[in-house]
Formats: C-alpha cells, sequence, structure tokens
C-alpha cells in the first residue's frame, strides 16, 4: 500500500496529466475523432483518388496513387518535388500517366467497360488493380454531370457517393479532401502563433517595465481588434489562398498565448529554481527559454487546444463567404456555399454534410481542450 | 470615478491609432486602386490606355490615399493624411461607392450592427444566468448533463452551419411540409415560414408602427438565433463553472449554517459573487460578436457594419474601411470601459480609483 502511495507520489507532472486525461471517457472519444481527422487528412489521396492504389500490369507492381501523393496536399514544391522524385525512382513508367490516359490505360486491361469504380478489378492477363473507395479526385471535373445528387439517373453506374458540386467535381471526394485544409489550417497557424506568443511574452513578463508596458499596449490593439473583421478584411484585400490564411492567423492570434506565458512568467519568475539558475549565471536567453517557458508550457497547450478549432472554425467561415482556400482546394465552407446556394434545389446534404464535418472536428478539438484543461487542473491532483 | 474614466479614454488614443496604422498598412498593402470604372483614353500615339475617369481621380486624391499622379502614397503620408486632416477634423470623406458623406453611411449601418448585437447580448445574459443557478441547484442530474452537453454542442456550432440550418428548415417549405405530414397542425393555420433576406419587407417602412415592428421582428429572428447561440454557449458554461465553484465556497455554508433560506443564499449570497467574472466576459464577447456579425450580415443580406466593410474592401473604398474599422474598434473600447465600470457596480470590494 505505503510501495503504491510512493510510486504515485514519484510520477512526473506529464504523468498524472495523462493518467487523468484518460480517465475521462469523453476526451478519449475527442482524441480519438482527432485522431481519425488526422489520419483522414493524411491518407486522403488513398481514399478518394482516380488512380488505383496499386495495380499489377503485364506482372508489374506499380503505385499510381502515391506518384503524386503530395500534389493534394498544401506543400510548397521545394518540399513537394523531392518527395516526389523519391517515389519515382521505384516506380514503373505507367505511374506517370494523366489522369484520363490512365482511364484509357486501364480500360481492356482491367476494366471492361463503364466507369471506374473504387474496388478491385481484374482483367485479362493477370492484370489487376486495387481503385481507392471513392474513385474520383477532388480536382477532377466533369462539365457534363455538374449539380447532380446521386440518385440522378444520369449517373447511374457511376460511384459519385454524395452526386457532384457545380463544376461536376465529386463532392465526397471533396469532403475526404477538406479534411487536408481544416488540419493544416487548424495545426499550422496555432503552431506559428503560438511560437510568436510565447516568445514575446516571455520577454515581456521575464524583463518587466517599458518593454511589458509596450507589450500590452499591442496585446491591446490586437484585443480591440475584432479578428474576424480583419482576417476577412486582409483576406478578401489580398485573395490569400490557404498559406495567407494561416500566416495571418498566426500573426493576429499570437495575444493569447502571450498573454498566459506572460502570466505564468510574472508568478515563476521569483521561483527558487530560476533564482538558482540566475545565481549559477546563466544568461538570460537561457533562463526564459530553458527554465521558465518548459515550466510555464501547461496553460498554452490548453488554449492551443482551443485555438485548433477556431482556426478551423474561421477558415471555414472566410471559405463560406468565398475568400479561403483558392479552388481547385477543397474546404468544408466552400462547399457549404455551394450547398446554401442550392438551398431550393432540395439537395439537402450539400447544405448540411460539410458542416457536420466542421462541427464534428470543432467538438473533437474542444473535448480534447476540455479533457486537457481538466486533467491539468492542479485542484485534482491530490 | 471620473479621473479614472478620463485616464482610459485618454489611453484609447494610443490604442486607435495603433488600429489606424494596421488598417491603413493594409489597405495600401493591397492590390488595386478604387479604379473599378477605368475608362479607356486616347493617346497621341494612337493606342488606346487605360486611364481612370477625371471625377474618379479627383475623388482619389480627395481621398488622401493618393498624390495627384493616381499613384499610392507612402505608408507614413496616408497614415498621417488620414487622422490629422481627416480623423481629427470629423471630416471623413465622401465615399467613393455609394456616393455618400462616410459618416452618414457608416451610422446608418451602424445602428443596424448595433441593434443586433445589442438584441443578442440580451438574450445571452436573459436565458445564461438561469442556466447558471440551475445548474448550481441540479448538479449531477440528468436535466443538468443534458444541459451542459448541448451547451457544449451549441458552443462548438459554426455559426455559417447554424445559419444555413436555420434557413433550411425555418424558412423553406421542409418545415411545413413535415407539419401537414403529420397532420397535428390546424389546417386552417399556417405553419410560420420565417422570411431570411434582409430586415424588412419590401415597402414595410410604409407600414404603421405595430405591422412594422412585427415584420421587423419576423426578419429578425433567424439571424438573431444564428448571431446569440454561440456566445449564449459560451457565458452559460462559465456562468455554471461560476455558480457551481461559488455554491462550493465556505460562505455559503456559513449562510447556510445559520439559517438563510436557501432563496436568499442562491440569489443574494451565490448569485452576485457568480456574476463578477461574468460581467468582464460579456466585455471580451464584444469583439467577437462585432466580427461575428458579418457571416450574419452576409448571410441574412443584411446593411450592417460587417456588411459595409466587405463591400467597401471589395471595392477599395479606402475612406469607408478607414472609418468603419476605427468606429468598430471605438465601439469595442466603450464596450470594453463600460465592463469595467460595471464591475465596480457589480463588486462593491473593487475601487478604480
Amino acid at each position: 500500500m505505503a510501495d503504491h502511495a510512493d510510486k504515485r507520489q514519484n510520477q512526473s507532472y506529464w504523468a498524472i496529466v495523462r493518467r487523468q486525461f484518460f480517465k475521462r471517457r469523453l476526451a478519449v472519444v475527442g482524441l480519438v475523432l482527432v485522431i481519425g481527422m488526422l489520419m483522414t487528412a493524411l491518407l486522403a489521396p488513398l481514399l478518394a483518388n482516380n488512380k488505383p492504389i496499386v495495380a499489377s500490369i503485364g506482372g508489374r507492381l506499380c503505385f499510381p496513387a502515391f506518384v503524386d501523393y503530395w500534389e493534394a496536399f498544401p506543400v510548397p514544391d521545394f518540399v513537394r518535388l523531392p518527395l516526389q522524385r523519391d517515389v519515382s525512382m521505384f516506380s514503373p513508367r505507367y505511374d506517370f500517366l494523366g489522369n484520363e490516359e490512365w482511364k484509357d490505360f486501364l480500360t481492356g486491361r482491367v476494366r471492361t467497360e463503364g466507369e471506374l469504380w473504387g474496388g478491385f478489378h481484374k482483367g485479362a492477363g493477370g492484370d489487376w488493380a486495387l481503385m481507392p473507395l471513392i474513385p474520383y479526385d477532388f480536382k477532377e471535373q466533369h462539365l457534363a454531370q455538374r449539380n447532380k445528387s446521386p440518385s440522378d439517373t444520369e449517373l447511374a453506374g457511376t460511384q459519385h457517393y454524395l452526386g457532384t458540386d457545380g463544376s461536376g467535381r465529386d463532392v465526397a471526394a471533396r469532403m475526404i479532401h477538406g479534411c487536408i485544409v481544416a488540419m493544416t489550417v487548424g495545426i499550422l497557424s496555432v503552431g506559428i502563433y503560438c511560437t510568436i506568443g510565447i516568445f514575446l511574452g516571455a520577454i515581456a513578463g521575464y524583463f518587466g517595465g517599458w518593454v511589458d508596458m509596450v507589450f500590452m499596449r499591442v496585446v491591446e490593439v490586437f484585443l480591440c481588434f475584432p479578428t474576424l473583421f480583419l482576417i476577412l478584411a486582409v483576406a478578401a484585400a489580398f485573395n490569400a489562398g490557404i498559406y495567407g490564411i494561416v500566416i495571418l492567423l498566426g500573426l493576429i492570434r499570437w495575444t493569447g498565448p502571450a498573454r498566459l506565458i506572460r502570466g505564468e512568467i510574472l508568478k515563476n519568475k521569483q521561483s527558487d529554481y530560476v533564482i538558482a539558475a540566475r545565481a549559477l549565471g546563466l544568461s538570460n536567453p537561457r533562463v526564459i527559454f530553458r527554465h521558465l517557458v518548459p515550466n510555464s508550457l501547461a496553460p498554452v497547450l490548453v488554449s492551443a487546444t482551443f485555438g485548433i478549432s477556431t482556426a478551423i472554425l474561421i477558415e471555414s467561415s472566410l471559405s463560406f463567404l468565398g475568400f479561403g482556400v483558392k479552388q481547385p482546394m477543397a474546404s468544408w465552407g466552400e462547399i457549404g456555399k455551394q450547398g446554401r446556394e442550392l438551398l431550393s434545389s432540395g439537395k439537402m446534404y450539400l447544405a448540411i454534410l460539410p458542416g457536420l464535418a466542421t462541427f464534428v472536428t470543432i467538438t473533437a478539438f474542444n473535448l480534447v481542450g476540455e479533457g486537457l484543461r481538466d486533467a491539468m487542473d492542479p485542484r485534482l491532483k491530490s | 470615478m471620473l479621473s479614472y474614466i478620463l485616464r482610459r479614454l485618454l489611453l484609447m488614443i494610443p490604442t486607435l491609432f495603433g488600429i489606424t496604422l494596421i488598417t491603413v498598412g493594409f489597405m495600401l498593402a493591397a492590390p488595386g486602386k478604387p479604379g473599378a470604372e477605368m475608362e479607356q483614353v486616347q493617346t497621341g500615339g494612337g493606342g488606346t490606355k487605360l486611364q481612370s475617369s477625371k471625377a474618379l481621380g479627383k475623388a482619389m486624391e480627395e481621398m488622401g490615399f493618393f498624390d495627384e499622379k493616381g499613384e499610392k502614397k507612402w505608408f507614413w503620408d496616408a497614415w498621417y493624411h488620414w487622422t490629422f486632416d481627416k480623423f481629427m477634423r470629423l471630416d471623413l470623406g465622401t465615399s467613393i461607392k455609394y456616393n455618400r458623406p462616410v459618416a452618414e453611411l457608416v451610422w446608418d449601418r451602424m445602428k443596424v450592427t448595433l441593434l443586433l448585437n445589442a438584441i443578442s447580448l440580451f438574450l445571452i445574459f436573459l436565458f445564461s444566468i438561469p442556466i447558471g443557478i440551475y445548474s448550481s441547484t441540479h448538479q449531477g442530474t440528468v436535466g443538468d448533463g443534458a444541459q451542459s452537453t448541448l451547451l457544449f454542442l451549441m458552443y462548438s456550432m459554426p455559426s455559417w452551419w447554424l445559419a444555413t440550418m436555420l434557413i433550411l428548415f425555418l424558412s423553406s417549405t421542409i418545415m411545413p411540409d413535415l407539419v401537414a405530414g403529420l397532420g397535428w397542425w390546424p389546417d386552417a393555420v399556417d405553419w410560420p415560414v420565417l422570411p431570411s433576406i434582409g430586415l424588412g419587407s419590401e415597402g414595410s417602412e410604409r407600414l404603421s408602427l405595430i405591422p412594422y415592428l412585427w415584420d421587423k421582428a419576423q426578419h429578425l429572428v433567424l439571424p438573431i438565433t444564428a448571431l446569440t447561440v454561440g456566445g449564449f454557449a459560451a457565458i452559460s458554461r462559465y456562468m455554471r463553472s461560476g455558480m457551481l465553484e461559488t455554491i462550493r465556497q465556505d460562505y455559503i455554508r456559513t449562510a447556510r449554517a445559520k439559517g438563510v433560506a436557501e432563496h436568499d443564499v442562491l440569489y443574494t449570497h451565490a448569485l452576485r459573487n457568480a456574476l463578477i467574472p461574468i460581467v468582464t466576459l460579456a466585455g471580451g464577447l464584444l469583439p467577437g460578436m462585432i466580427g461575428g456579425s458579418i457571416i450574419i450580415e452576409m448571410i441574412f443580406t443584411i446593411d450592417g457594419m460587417g456588411k459595409l466593410a466587405f463591400e467597401a474592401i471589395l471595392n477599395r473604398d479606402y475612406l469607408v474601411v478607414m472609418a468603419n474599422t476605427t468606429a468598430a474598434a471605438i465601439l469595442t473600447l466603450i464596450g470594453l470601459l463600460v465592463t469595467d465600470l460595471l464591475y465596480v457596480f457589480v463588486d462593491p470590494r473593487i475601487s478604480l480609483d
């Protein structure tokens, strides 16, 4: 018994937090949902694509979906191109056929007639191909099949589970790919603004005096600014795109974590360990970033989790208003916009589903945030 | 008290400067000019080139953001001109797009946004305080659990989606059809279908007072609901945790022990103390609400500040953007000041001097 108690006493802070977190069923549900969303985003090109995941043509395996895998992600070219080249090293030449060429190529080999469907195709001569469950790309347009609902007779024999949008693109594929945008904007922008906020807040809190006063003035400017107003204004004026939104959110929303870390540092800077560190002659940056900041991070972590859901909300709102990510990138807000325009046409799912996806994602992140906050509550530690 | 207010008002000046600096900065950095209506002019060489019309050129020069050649001024010059030659002299100029004095235009739109936000704020407090009280007396019951789950879901709901859903179900024939199918609604009375565009039917301003207000109220239902839900959920959640924390305090136990009636314990002791942090939260809600009303105004085509900001930015109507942003910032600052003053009334222990 006493042994057990000792063991608990020796647990590190994060071990306690982890244990407290996993005690909360809803928080765990939120975490599972978040991980599911992240996986969906990462695997989107394998879930919805118009190229086979694996195919065997003439006895050779090829992986067409992997060749332009990163094209679906908002990664800059200098990151994407090397990745793509690496894939090309072990792929046979079939991989580099274009979308339409692929379809023709597969005709007569694994496809008999009609559209490619999701799942396994077996053709003559031992050739086969495994297509993603949604056999459409997020940007592949079929102008003849615009605004079709899944029950439309013209679409009979195809696998547009959710029909097509105003440009004849598959809505199900775009819903899956919308995950990428939501996750990228959420995580990247929060990463940026937490970095800025921690840096500025730590400096202001540690040095105090006029540095702190200037800092608080600047923070007040940002506090009084209706954030959405500013973000919308800039996004509309610059036609920003996804990087623009990420950078904007990063530059505007840093005041939250900055104030939190400033408060924590004001509280902690008279602690014994800080005085000890300074007595040892450590430089100011070292005291701040190696000793004070790591000990003051907990509240920032909680606010960052909530911040991700806010960022996702802002991105979807911007896209809903038509100033979010650029075409052909898929965003839930943009699909919702189309749904809003088509409300009277009876395609209710187009208005309901993208919002629902946003809603579930935001709820999941909020659940995780709540769980973290409760788990870190010092009153529960005993 | 008076010196405190004066000090706060003086402190607003640097904040306002900061906000105008940011706004001028991004307006000048944004590509494009207000010359949406460029006209083709014959040049000496026989070719044509695009040039803004004389009237527009003059208007652009009057704006103070462009020099006589129609080029954008330096950031600092433009900011100085707007702040000291326009804003400080209370002459905000004329809008290029609307051809109206900017001050008049912004004031018109501000009234609409203020109306929306005031009603919304009132409803938020009207509903969230009883919810906090209910939670504190019914903690752990099914009702409390259901209510806090519902609040959590409302808190996470994207307002654009909520607005779309409201339009889909309350402003279309879906609900009437459903109700008619169920057959429990009297056939003689139409199921109400709420309007989803604007703040009044066409020609409603000619109606007499009662029908006018009735028309207005009908138009307000959907936007107000969409605007209120998020803030309501946030405040209710704080109210709930605030009440639950207060009810566990020692002085509540003391009050109960000395035999104070339960009603008095709740309303005089607990509620008044739980309200203190809520008042500050209301201040924090303001920027979000003014920002959030952009989406609502866009979806429901309401001519408020949000929609004005939006249109002005797209038309590069610089003066309107400047005035509108500054007005929104001043509203927010005043809101924050009022919150701090309310703080004193709610909590007599706090003194501002």
